[in-house]
């Protein structure tokens, strides 16, 4: 019988450094930048995450960060902010959520300002985060889904080197109420090279 | 599609060809109970709720809260009875509901005594229809262990496609906790 294992009790570092990037556990008063880069990629957001709404004031983006801060702490969802080294800006967001801890398994989603997009940002980032539930975290499966015609989310996925295992057919309604595919890529232990 | 399922009808028996569905209810246990008993050694490679296997008293509360889940409509599981001499088949059930879409998957499992006659097939295929007709369903899954040949067969035979193969997504405490990849399987209204 495998012992569970207690993740509160894993060591998770609260910042990760890429060649451009410091991935950072958010932080207490970190909402006005978060809330601009939402406000500016809103058009692209809304149109594929369920949370994005009407977009968020700032107080409801200091609401969302507490909660992703004990989140964190509890290993229940991992949430890193994307800051270019060169000159501090906020580029984006990725979760490492969905724990299996039994398996192990994971998945990793992300988001980026509009303004930042198409220099590889999250491409790094995923790369990152995937050493990391491996290396750090022992996974066996790490998980990217999509919906099915998030071109630039899928490419992101193939790019990091994931496989696309599956598409999940009338899966989910998107945030425009249609009917919509889930695409399902992932990474396993036995192929990941770090 | 009505975001209120409690107010769903939903028919508390349903017929096949064959055999009589219908949810279980308090006394059930001991019925349940024998079939799992008889059908332990297969049952168990496969169900995790079956590992250890299951006492009387475990069976009649499964009975007991599907009645109640039934109601709610958070889970719909069916007894299969065979008509010709209400003799207990096996149980398939419908549960994970998402509402907005809607979908569900379909679970089942059935007396190794009874098995080999197509019954399973048959109840799936029923319950399939009736998630489509009567829940409007977009969307119905079934999701087994890559190594389950026999439960593949079934969804095979009540055409449900094979949309992918998810690779160490769980362990198989009947074999020792080894990973074990898991197929998911659906079918989707025709256009």
């Amino acid at each position: 019988m495998v012992d569970k294992p207690n993740p509160i009790l894993i060591d998770v570092p609260e910042q990760l450094e890429t060649e451009r990037l410091l991935l950072r556990m958010p932080a207490v008063g970190d909402a006005q930048s978060i809330t601009e880069g939402i406000h500016e990629s809103l058009p692209e957001l809304q149109r594929w995450m369920p949370w994005a709404g009407d977009g968020q004031t700032l107080i409801e983006t200091e609401i969302v960060l507490r909660r992703a801060i004990t989140s964190f702490l509890l290993r229940e969802s991992l949430t890193y902010r994307l800051i270019r080294k060169q000159d501090g800006q906020f580029v984006g967001a990725s979760s490492v959520f969905n724990f299996d801890w039994t398996v192990m398994r994971c998945e990793i989603g992300y988001w980026q300002r509009t303004s930042m997009s198409g220099q590889g940002y999250v491409t790094e980032t995923v790369n990152a985060l995937t050493d990391f539930a491996f290396e750090t975290l022992s996974a066996q499966r790490v998980e990217i889904r999509c919906e099915g015609s998030n071109r630039r989310s899928a490419a992101v996925a193939e790019r990091a080197g994931y496989t696309l295992e599956a598409r999940l057919r009338n899966h989910r309604r998107n945030p425009l109420g249609e009917l919509a595919d889930t695409l399902i890529y992932s990474k396993i232990a036995q192929e990941y090279v770090s | 599609m009505s975001d209120q399922p409690l107010l769903l009808d939903i028919p508390d028996q349903l017929e096949t060809d064959r055999l009589l569905l219908r949810p279980p209810r308090a006394g059930d246990g001991p019925v349940i109970n024998a079939a799992i008993q008889e059908s332990l050694p297969e049952l168990r490679l496969w169900m995790p709720w079956a590992y250890e296997g299951q006492t009387l008293e475990q069976s009649e509360t499964f009975a007991r809260e599907s009645a109640a889940k039934f109601t709610l409509r958070e889970m719909l599981n069916f007894m299969l009875w065979r008509r010709v001499d209400m003799q207990f088949v096996g149980m398939c059930g419908m549960f994970d509901f998402n509402w907005s879409i809607p979908s569900c998957e379909i679970g089942y499992w059935q007396r190794t005594s009874m098995s080999g006659q197509g019954y399973v097939t048959e109840a799936v295929n029923a319950l399939t229809d009736f998630a489509f007709e009567t829940l409007g369903a977009q969307r119905v899954q079934i999701r087994l262990g890559a190594d389950n040949h026999r439960s593949a067969g079934v969804a095979e035979r009540a055409g449900y496609t094979l949309e992918g193969t998810l690779r160490n997504t769980a362990r198989n405490i009947a074999r020792d906790n080894q990973l074990e990849a898991v197929r998911v399987y659906a079918r989707i209204p025709e256009k």
